[in-house]
């Protein structure tokens, strides 16, 4: 388990992270959303110990990680421009990690660079950019490495390969309880890979939960009621997070459970109800909403 | 899987990322040694085979000095740069990842300790040097001994050379990766590693224009008391000043190299730990940046708008001819002019010139009170002398006097010359050193009466405002003079002493005419090396002939004129012409004694041997004498005096107009009458009148005219059994003939 407690960073007279708490269970795909300059590398990196926090922790298995480098075969980092050594290729990049990373299993990763067609004898400096975040997210894989920090990694992934990526976590996590943790400022990239997402604005972080803790607690409710009363009724102590009428019908964002809501405008006279699914986007935008922010600028822009 | 992976193979790992810097130190090498000495080997063969060296034995000498120039100890300029770009092409090859935030995010998360990754790229980083080197000098030691130029000699002063340049690499390493730990990226990286390397020489070289600027006595004469502020430069200057300070034996040269490698030592390891340390602090955020430690910016700062200020207004004071307001505006501009360009470089913007603006202020101020400090010598440097219980023993040398006693000499037709760049130096020590080693006077009481009179009169010319190159030219000496105090220290100043002033005949007498004085001017003659020395040769000469003497008699010799030294003094030598000179040359240098018609017991035995010849040639074997007048009264100066006269010697009157309006008239006499007349007043040239100093409104003065030089032809067919050496005079100044001067005068 990953656990950053109040964790704070300044560049200069920049605070980049200010006071970010956040828990990261093991054999979760973690999720950390935020916009360009919002913190998600700093914290990244101080995760994987290369920048020391100015306040707070971080500590993996309750051991902190800066300069600890038995701490530091639990994870494995992908920087947004990872970096590969001048002129090598594949091979030497196997060579070096599986002489830092004690489980790196080269077989392993020489089958996927078959499977990802990454020819393992050419120069990386001549691979595409795709090509270079496949490599070193295998590399990453193929390290075994209990913790596995993505920064910006997925985004340029054609959907191909993020499916092939999608199954071999699926894998990782199931066979060797791998945690990844994927840094992106794009939503929609992490929605079909995310369990846990934690939101950073600012340098401090909006909210932090699971996605199914968030789907079921957060439903939408469409009706059209017999009479205002009846309205009012249904609303009566029910946590609406949100409320939209056109004409007749209402749209309700209520954080209940399904059946709560079910229950709830059953007994009340309703023309009509329906509790329709929402979109981890509608999830997120009701989430800070409620906080006062406006979740369209920070990451839909 | 458990990975169980020795040091070794952790520096192969990381070695494979360090080939190309691998290939540019064997190559390097190769050239620097084997192929250096290859050149020199071939080179030297092909001169014996054209009979250059004539016997074996100075054949191998040649190999023998070659192979230790090109391997050894005598290496020069080229090894030491090689090792300075070498150490910062590895270093930077090695640490520079840290400038990088790209490989900063892979090499800092790896699970690799911090310690351990800086042992194996600092070990890697020497190996790079080291195994390059070695297999280098093996091969170079091999190319030598086919040509059996290797001895134990050769070997020997390979090991030194070894070790002193195992320990210059060292300082530079770490030198240089201490300044990647405290930059941000490779171009201050280079930039500050060329200043920290400087650093101490700029400094002390802007502390001594200014001492020389402001402070009327600052001395450099006695080159073993100055400070070595750079290794860099210590190292490139070394090769040869080592040499002549610790001697060419071995055991001599290891003592006396010793104290140098130990600071060099202390020093690469007092690098290497704040290398380390600032290592572990480094934050990796600062990659990038100008410096990765804020904090010592403004330190850094204020030591380049200091000195750079200090400089700028040292320059202003000269050029404005010591203009207060100039000089003052001048320190303002540039510490501020400094201070906004260093903050443009800082932050990598030109519109961030004035930020920091409390360090640039504190620069300014520092600025000012330094130079203040210097110009009003607030210190009282000029005025100061030890206190006489603080003296143990002081040495005095007069510049000329001294320098025309002791000089370097060449060791002809002995040197392999394997460079091709001229005969090799063999001169060991210079006359200043030489006094500063042997020369101990403990009559402190007349060195500090000749101080104190040095400040005052230099007090009264301040005040006078009066140039000693114009008032009374001539009467001025250069003295040096070096306390040896009792808590070790060495401190030395430096006089212009007026010597017609009433008081100094007492006072120089006092200094000069002492046996503690002679044995730090002449004692190398009596010294058992020059007594044993197979290569000394004996001379005496009367300024135009000289002959060559038994060196077997160079003892006794010196001790007839030892005895007849006891009554010299200033008083002595002002009042009296030298009548000749003795020379005693060997590999240590030239040994000039003085001799006087007075000093009857070396004359005696000059006479005995043979050698004895009086001061003026015999007007017999005269053929003609041609005279120049330079007539310099004419040109304003001597600089006037550029002179083809000899070309018209046989010509009776000739004028040339020369370069620089030269007006030196030429006429040759060859009526023997005249030629008596004009030998009457001549002396020999060669002869310079160190003590011969007289009032010029004195009608008495009697010192050599510049303005005339007469060169004698003598009888082609005349037998001497001495050599010529010398056939330049001049007349006495007072004394010419009228006719001289009326033949020479300068006409329109």
């Amino acid at each position: 388990m990953i656990e950053i407690h109040n964790l704070t960073k300044s560049f200069e007279e920049i605070k980049a992270v200010d006071g970010v708490s956040v828990t990261i269970k093991d054999h979760t795909v973690f999720g950390l959303i935020g916009t360009n300059g919002a913190g998600k590398s700093t914290v990244l990196r101080m995760v994987c110990g290369v920048l020391k926090p100015d306040g707070g922790t971080v500590a993996i298995d309750g051991a902190p990680v800066y300069d600890n480098a038995e701490v530091k075969k639990k994870l494995f980092f992908i920087a947004d421009d990872p970096y590969f050594f001048s002129d090598s290729n594949a091979k030497a990049m196997e060579s070096y990690y599986s002489s830092i990373y004690e489980n790196f299993n080269s077989g392993e990763f020489y089958r996927y660079l078959d499977n990802f067609n990454l020819d393992k004898n050419r120069k990386i400096s001549t691979y595409s950019k795709g090509m270079k975040k496949q490599l070193a997210l295998l590399l990453g894989i193929c390290a075994h490495t209990r913790y596995l920090l993505c920064d910006e990694t997925f985004d340029g992934l054609d959907p191909v390969m993020r499916q092939g990526i999608k199954s071999i976590f699926a894998k990782e996590i199931e066979e060797n309880g791998l945690t990844p943790v994927i840094a992106s400022h794009n939503l929609r990239e992490l929605e079909d890979i995310c369990d846990h997402v934690g939101l950073l604005h600012k340098g401090g972080v909006l909210l932090s939960k699971d996605l199914e803790d968030m789907k079921s607690n957060i439903q939408k409710v469409q009706s059209v009621f017999a009479s205002e009363e009846d309205a009012r009724k249904a609303e009566k102590d029910m946590n609406i997070m949100k409320v939209e009428r056109r004409g007749s019908l209402y749209t309700y964002t209520v954080r209940a459970s399904r059946e709560e809501v079910i229950a709830r405008f059953a007994a009340v006279n309703t023309v009509f109800f329906e509790v329709l699914p929402l979109s981890l986007e509608e999830i997120f935008i009701s989430e800070t909403e409620v906080v006062g922010y406006d979740i369209k600028k920070i990451i839909l822009g | 899987m458990t990975l169980k992976r020795s040091f070794w193979d952790k520096c192969r790992e990381n070695n494979k990322r360090r080939i190309w810097v691998w290939a540019v130190s064997m190559i390097a090498h190769l050239i620097m040694y084997p192929g250096v000495t290859l050149v020199y080997m071939s080179r030297i063969h092909s001169r014996n085979l054209s009979g250059l060296y004539g016997t074996k034995e100075i054949y191998r000498r040649m190999l023998a000095d070659a192979a230790s120039d090109a391997l050894g100890f005598h290496t020069n300029d080229r090894v030491v740069i090689m090792l300075f770009v070498l150490a910062a092409v590895i270093a930077l090859q090695g640490f520079g990842w840290l400038h990088d935030r790209q490989k900063l995010d892979l090499y800092k998360s790896v699970p690799v300790r911090e310690q351990e990754r800086f042992m194996v790229i600092y070990c890697n980083s020497v190996l790079i040097w080291l195994i390059p080197y070695a297999i280098s000098l093996v091969l170079g030691l091999l190319t030598a001994a086919a040509y059996g130029a290797v001895s134990g000699m050769v070997v020997g002063s390979c090991i030194m050379a070894f070790v002193l340049n195992m320990f210059y690499f060292l300082v530079n390493l770490n030198l240089f990766i201490l300044v990647i730990m405290l930059t941000g990226n490779r171009i201050m990286a280079c930039l500050g590693f060329a200043f920290a390397s400087v650093l101490g020489e700029w400094l002390y070289w802007v502390g001594g224009v200014l001492q020389l600027t402001f402070f009327d006595t600052r001395c450099r004469d006695f080159s073993r008391e100055e400070l070595e502020p750079s290794i860099l430069f210590e190292y490139a200057n070394g090769t040869y000043s080592w040499a002549r300070k610790f001697g060419s034996q071995p055991a001599q040269f290891i003592s006396g190299i010793a104290p140098v490698l130990i600071k060099w030592a202390l020093c690469a390891a007092v690098l290497g730990i704040l290398a380390y340390l600032c290592y572990r602090k480094r934050p990796a955020e600062m990659a990038g940046r100008t410096i990765a430690y804020p904090v010592i910016w403004p330190f850094l700062k204020g030591v380049i708008v200091v000195s750079g200020t200090l400089f700028t207004a040292y320059l202003m004071y000269r050029w404005s001819e010591e203009n207060t307001a100039i000089t003052f505006l001048t320190l303002i501009g540039a510490a501020v002019l400094f201070s906004c360009i260093l903050e443009a470089v800082y932050e990598f913007d030109i519109r961030a010139v004035a930020k920091h603006l409390v360090s640039s202020a504190a620069s300014l101020s520092v600025s000012l009170v330094i130079f203040c400090l210097f110009w009003f010598d607030v210190f009282g440097y000029d005025s100061y002398i030890p206190d006489q219980d603080q003296i143990e023993s002081a040495v005095v040398a007069f510049y000329d006097y001294t320098q025309d006693y002791w000089e370097y000499t060449e060791a002809e037709g002995t040197d392999p010359d394997p460079a091709g760049t001229g005969y090799e130096t063999k001169s060991r020590l210079s006359p200043f050193e030489y006094a500063q080693e042997h020369m101990y006077l403990t009559d402190t009481d007349a060195v500090t009466a000749l101080a104190q009179k040095g400040i005052e009169q230099c007090w009264q010319r301040k005040h006078a405002k009066a140039d000693v190159s114009t008032e009374k030219p001539g009467s001025y000496r250069y003295v040096s003079i070096l306390y040896r105090l009792k808590n070790g220290r060495e401190v030395s100043r430096c006089y212009n002493v007026d010597l017609l002033d009433p008081d100094m005949a007492r006072i120089i007498d006092a200094v000069i005419g002492t046996k503690e004085y002679r044995a730090g001017v002449y004692m190398p003659a009596a010294t058992p090396q020059c007594l044993t020395d197979e290569d000394t040769r004996l001379y005496y000469t009367n300024g135009s002939m000289q002959a060559e003497m038994d060196p077997a008699d160079v003892a006794e010799l010196y001790q007839a004129w030892d005895a007849d030294m006891e009554g010299y003094d200033y008083s002595f030598a002002s009042a009296n012409d030298m009548c000749g000179k003795i020379m005693i040359k060997n590999t240590m240098g030239t040994v000039t004694l003085p001799v006087y018609e007075s000093f009857q017991n070396t004359v005696s035995l000059l006479s005995d041997k043979g050698a004895y010849y009086p001061l003026q040639p015999n007007l017999a074997d005269i053929e003609s004498l041609a005279v120049t007048n330079n007539n310099y009264e004419e040109t304003g100066s001597a600089a006037g005096y550029v002179t083809n006269s000899y070309a018209v010697a046989e010509a009776d009157y000739a004028y040339q107009d020369g370069w620089y309006g030269n007006r030196a008239v030429t006429v040759v006499y060859d009526d023997p009458a005249q030629i008596g007349r004009i030998m009457e007043t001549a002396y020999p040239d060669d002869f310079y009148q160190m003590w011969r100093q007289k009032d010029p409104d004195d009608p008495s003065y009697d010192y050599l005219d510049e303005n005339y030089t007469i060169t004698i032809a003598f009888k082609p067919d005349i037998d001497y059994p001495y050599k010529k050496v010398q056939d330049t005079f001049s007349l006495k100044h007072g004394q010419i003939p009228d006719f001289v001067k009326k033949d020479t005068a300068y006409r329109e």
